[in-house]
């Protein structure tokens, strides 16, 4: 079956910041997490796809099929929850739901009740009343209430706190046994990406570093610690990065195996966590 | 579309109510002066609400939230066109209900009937106001075009009230009887027919313009 989302050669030009022909896709009935650091280029991706940009050039696919020619028709089956609240502040929640839902093909009351009251969300109050964990949670509630097949989301965790973090992400995890749905979750909370993540894109300084299952990724590379002394011009290739002190090295490798062969037991190899992964990436970059 | 406009008049309930006071305000202010009460308040209430919407959907970032929804960026702009008039619809039945509840209660307060001059001068005027006002909203955002915005209010004022009858007056005479003789002349069903063609001329100069800058527009 085609990929849900397909991102080919993708780019665009800012001043003092390019986005650079990037890809990456996306298949049913997974969760892709989207990392980087601040000013990577998710927000400016995420944008591109929902043509909030222009692109300059290369291919956005949503569906199989272009996201600016069949746009209405791509939008409607897409679900966004961006990091701000961009709905009508002086609009209460009902209302809010009054104006949007329309416009829907698809749009279903009884499950946006269902979400109002599983989430307990006030709806009467004014949206700019709510607290920021219960306005992500009407954008959600918003997002999942037509029936839409791809889930795109822009650092819906940030500025969250952890209950309604893990919260959100069971939600997720129950929204992905439906085969047919896939979302695209950008963060730079990557411990969010641990748990629930099947496949991680990694886009540093406009350009992807990698994308890729989130299992091959945390099982290929490997944390290495050990004594500085073995530290040669011919291993140092084989690292992404290396922190050295008096004590000795940790660096980060793509290719466990080939270190493990290379230095046996004079080394302690560890599984990597996403957060340490990107942290050598951007590291590496800057140097 | 119509969904559209009808969050544009939920945003702004308050301004609704407040429009009682501020037409029936309009009509105390403009004792005395004439006719022109009439156009003045329906232009500056639609104009205020126009206004007030597209800074409501600036405050929020709404051009984000709208444009992620399946709607075309033609429907967000015809609904703002369309909107400008149907404020203007709503100022008419205010002024109407105002000026008759007067009447009727037998307030010492002098209101004066609309004429049809009064309903095509306000009408050109909303329809110049925001024909030159929304193409630079659709390009720059609420902020920046503020000045414009500015400009155009005082200066619609401005010129109707101390301008053109100062150039009336310096022109040629003349020249300027003949221009009002070619008027006077015209059946007055002609010189609505002429006004009505300029004004739709002007609205789909305007709104050709306000697609083109919007379609363009990044958010």
């Amino acid at each position: 079956m085609a990929a849900i989302l397909e991102v080919k050669n993708l780019k665009k030009d800012f001043k003092g910041f390019t986005l650079n022909n990037i890809s990456f896709s996306l298949e049913r009935g997974y969760i892709m997490g989207f990392i980087g650091p601040n000013g990577a280029g998710k927000s400016t991706t995420i944008k591109l796809i929902m043509n909030l940009l222009k692109k300059d050039n290369g291919e956005i696919k949503i569906f199989g099929l272009d996201n600016i020619k069949h746009e209405k028709e791509v939008k409607n089956k897409i679900g966004f929850v961006f990091d701000e609240n961009y709905f009508y502040e002086e609009l209460t929640v009902m209302e809010m739901k009054r104006v949007i839902a329309p416009f829907y093909k698809n749009w279903d009351d009884v499950t946006f009740n269902k979400y109002i009251k599983d989430f307990s969300l006030p709806a009467n109050k004014k949206i700019k009343d709510l607290s920021k964990g219960m306005k992500m949670k009407f954008s959600i509630a918003v997002a999942l209430s037509h029936e839409a097949e791809l889930l795109i989301m822009d650092e819906p965790t940030s500025g969250l706190d952890p209950i309604i973090r893990s919260e959100l992400l069971d939600i997720l995890t129950s929204l992905i046994q439906n085969e047919n749905k896939s979302v695209f979750f950008s963060t730079h909370i990557t411990s969010d990406l641990d748990k629930i993540a099947d496949y991680i894109t990694f886009i540093n300084k406009g350009s992807i570093v990698f994308s890729c299952p989130k299992d091959d990724i945390l099982e290929n590379h490997g944390l290495v610690k050990g004594p500085r002394e073995i530290l040669n011009d011919e291993v140092r290739k084989y690292f992404i990065g290396i922190k050295e002190n008096h004590f000795g090295f940790e660096g980060l490798t793509k290719d466990r195996q080939q270190i493990k062969k290379m230095l046996r037991d004079n080394v302690i190899i560890e599984k990597p966590s996403l957060d340490d992964i990107m942290l050598y990436y951007t590291k590496e970059a800057k140097m | 579309m119509l969904y559209l406009i009808l969050k544009d008049i939920l945003i702004q309930k308050k301004i609704f109510i407040f429009g009682i006071f501020y037409i029936l305000i309009l009509i105390l202010s403009f004792q005395g002066i004439g006719n022109i009460m009439f156009s003045s308040s329906i232009i500056a209430f639609a104009y205020i609400l126009v206004q007030s919407a597209c800074a409501y959907d600036d405050k929020s970032k709404s051009d984000i939230m709208l444009n992620s929804l399946p709607i075309s960026r033609n429907t967000i702009v015809t609904a703002r066109y369309v909107s400008t008039f149907i404020f203007a619809a709503i100022a008419v039945a205010y002024y109407v209900i105002l000026t008759n509840i007067i009447k009727i209660l037998g307030l010492p307060l002098k209101v004066y009937p609309i004429t049809l001059e009064e309903i095509v001068a306000a009408l050109f005027a909303i329809t110049l106001l925001s024909g030159i006002y929304f193409p630079v909203f659709f390009k720059f955002g609420y902020i920046k075009s503020r000045v414009v915005n500015i400009v155009l209010f005082f200066g619609l004022f401005f010129g109707l009230g101390i301008l053109l009858p100062q150039m009336i007056k310096n022109m040629d005479k003349e020249f300027a009887e003949s221009i009002i003789r070619s008027f006077i002349n015209q059946p007055d069903i002609l010189i609505a027919v002429e006004i009505l063609a300029v004004m739709i001329g002007l609205l789909v100069i305007s709104y050709i313009l306000s697609l083109k800058f919007y379609k363009e527009r990044e958010f």
